[in-house]
């Protein structure tokens, strides 16, 4: 049990592509399935002595990530079904996680990628409903199918554009 | 097939091929009783519907682009129909990403019905992809278990039709009397509820047209909502109201069941022998055991059971002549 715990606590350095480095608890940095299949395969010496490199990410990025897993890290890991029901279910999103994703629209993306990178189930799942949310407010005609003239307005029209072509375009 | 090409196998699906065409009927008065699209309505939609055009997408989707595409797609996947339909709209990059998605092309290929459905009865704000998507590969009636040739719009869940009629989940009001018996706001119960628009057609076997448009709400959907402590128990309320069929139909649309294994589509086969049996004796056992439908297999069991189905199979000398059957399965019971 006591080395259990050691285990958890343990100290974990990773490094994000531009050089800087993070140190995480290990149950933190387990968050990540790509990282605990690493550990796992390296051993746990050579992850104390040895920081791991995360080149697919750069630092801004990884610290967010971070802050996610530090706030989740004692969450039970959810089972396939229990993840298939909910994902099927709705797209509700915790309070916590709602304003954790308000950033910008860059930063946004770069922590879905870097979640379907490191294999972080529950973060990208996350990341996905906030982009659904996104594209659910937006509409290109005022409820197209129940209103028998098919004007389009200019309000829908609009806000659509402003959401696929201007602030998209990188 | 040439003599001895005949194995076991193939000679067993032959006869049952014949069973079939002798002893099932396709329940024609269901189909009339719930929301139906007319023949070729929507030929147009399906040739359009989710589908990218000829010519390729000049821009791309902006920062969406950078996501792979198995992201993309369970992104759109959790989407409402609305949404969906929106997006594919949106531009020719958004309409291929919609289209390449195997979920929406086999939605746009065998439930047209139920996406035209959903559309003009309003619900589809309400009704997620993945939820219809779901209901599309699921076989059986989710209240009685047996095999389910419908979609209960309001929860976009399979159902049975004897179920759509007499099960309380699918309770169907309509909309001005529960506005009057809660003492409510119009605008406040639209603003918690989903409101259901009727679409005008015949929903009995009578000759009756409904002809104008009729507000509905879900007895489920009226149990949910928020209340203060001086309102009415819903429950009271919705026993207040009474429980009309017709209202429970406008809100059903035929689903055909899909095997996702197999790529077999079915809409569900009824037995001819139930309905001998029933002729023979009027009784509440017989009349729900006529009412039941069955997928292919499903009937193949039951058609060992069935005794006056298999009297009707061996009057038709191995699907050689023609058996004498009652009038209502030669008219697919309208």
């Amino acid at each position: 049990m006591a080395e259990n715990k050691d285990k958890a606590t343990q100290k974990i350095t990773l490094t994000s592509n531009d050089g800087s480095s993070i140190e995480v608890d290990r149950c933190v940095a387990e968050r990540s399935m790509l990282i605990k299949n690493l550990i796992d395969d390296l051993g746990d010496d050579s992850v104390a002595t040895q920081a791991i490199p995360i080149p697919n990410v750069n630092d801004p990025v990884l610290r967010k990530v971070v802050e996610w897993c530090e706030k989740h890290r004692s969450d039970p890991p959810q089972s396939t079904e229990e993840e298939n029901d909910s994902r099927k279910k709705t797209t509700d999103i915790e309070e916590w996680d709602q304003k954790f994703m308000q950033v910008d629209q860059e930063m946004l993306f770069e922590i879905i990628l870097a979640a379907n990178y490191l294999d972080i189930k529950a973060l990208l799942d996350v990341g996905c409903k906030t982009v659904a949310n996104m594209i659910k407010g937006k509409s290109p005609r005022r409820s197209a199918r129940r209103s028998t003239s098919r004007t389009t307005s200019p309000r829908g029209l609009l806000s659509l554009w402003s959401f696929f072509r201007v602030s998209f375009i990188p | 097939m040439l003599p001895h090409e005949l194995d076991q196998k193939s000679c067993e699906s032959l006869e049952s091929e014949a069973i079939l065409r002798i002893t099932s009927y396709h329940r024609r008065d269901f189909d009339a009783k719930v929301v139906t699209a007319g023949p070729g309505q929507h030929d147009h939609a399906r040739s359009s519907l989710f589908k990218s055009f000829n010519e390729s997408a000049s821009s791309g989707l902006g920062r969406l682009q950078r996501l792979p595409f198995e992201l993309l797609s369970s992104i759109c996947l959790l989407l409402d129909l609305q949404s969906a339909l929106n997006f594919s709209q949106a531009s020719r990059s958004a309409r291929e990403t919609i289209g390449s998605i195997p979920q929406y092309h086999r939605l746009r290929e065998h439930s047209l019905e139920c996406i035209w459905a959903l559309s003009r009865t309003g619900l589809s704000h309400h009704t997620s992809i993945s939820d219809l998507h779901a209901a599309f590969l699921t076989e059986l009636c989710v209240i009685c278990g047996s095999f389910g040739g419908f979609l209960f719009l309001p929860s976009a869940t399979r159902c049975c039709f004897a179920c759509i009629e007499s099960a309380p989940d699918f309770r169907i009001i309509s909309f001005r009397s529960l506005q009057k018996e809660s003492r409510r706001l119009a605008t406040w119960l639209k603003r918690s509820h989903p409101v259901i628009h009727s679409i005008p057609g015949s929903y009995s076997s009578n000759e009756k047209e409904y002809t104008s448009r009729r507000k509905l709400v879900s007895g489920h959907h009226a149990l949910q909502f928020p209340r203060a402590d001086h309102d009415e128990d819903p429950r009271a309320i919705l026993g207040k109201l009474p429980d009309s069929p017709v209202l429970r139909c406008m809100a059903a649309c035929r689903l055909p069941y899909f095997n996702l294994a197999t790529g077999d589509l079915q809409l569900g086969i009824s037995c001819k022998g139930c309905q001998i049996a029933m002729e023979a004796n009027f009784s509440d056992a017989n009349f729900s055991r006529r009412e039941r439908l069955y997928s292919r297999d499903g009937f193949m069991r039951h058609f060992w059971d069935c005794v006056e189905a298999k009297e009707l199979w061996a009057s038709s000398e191995g699907g050689m002549v023609a058996a004498t059957e009652p009038e209502w399965t030669r008219r697919g019971g309208l």
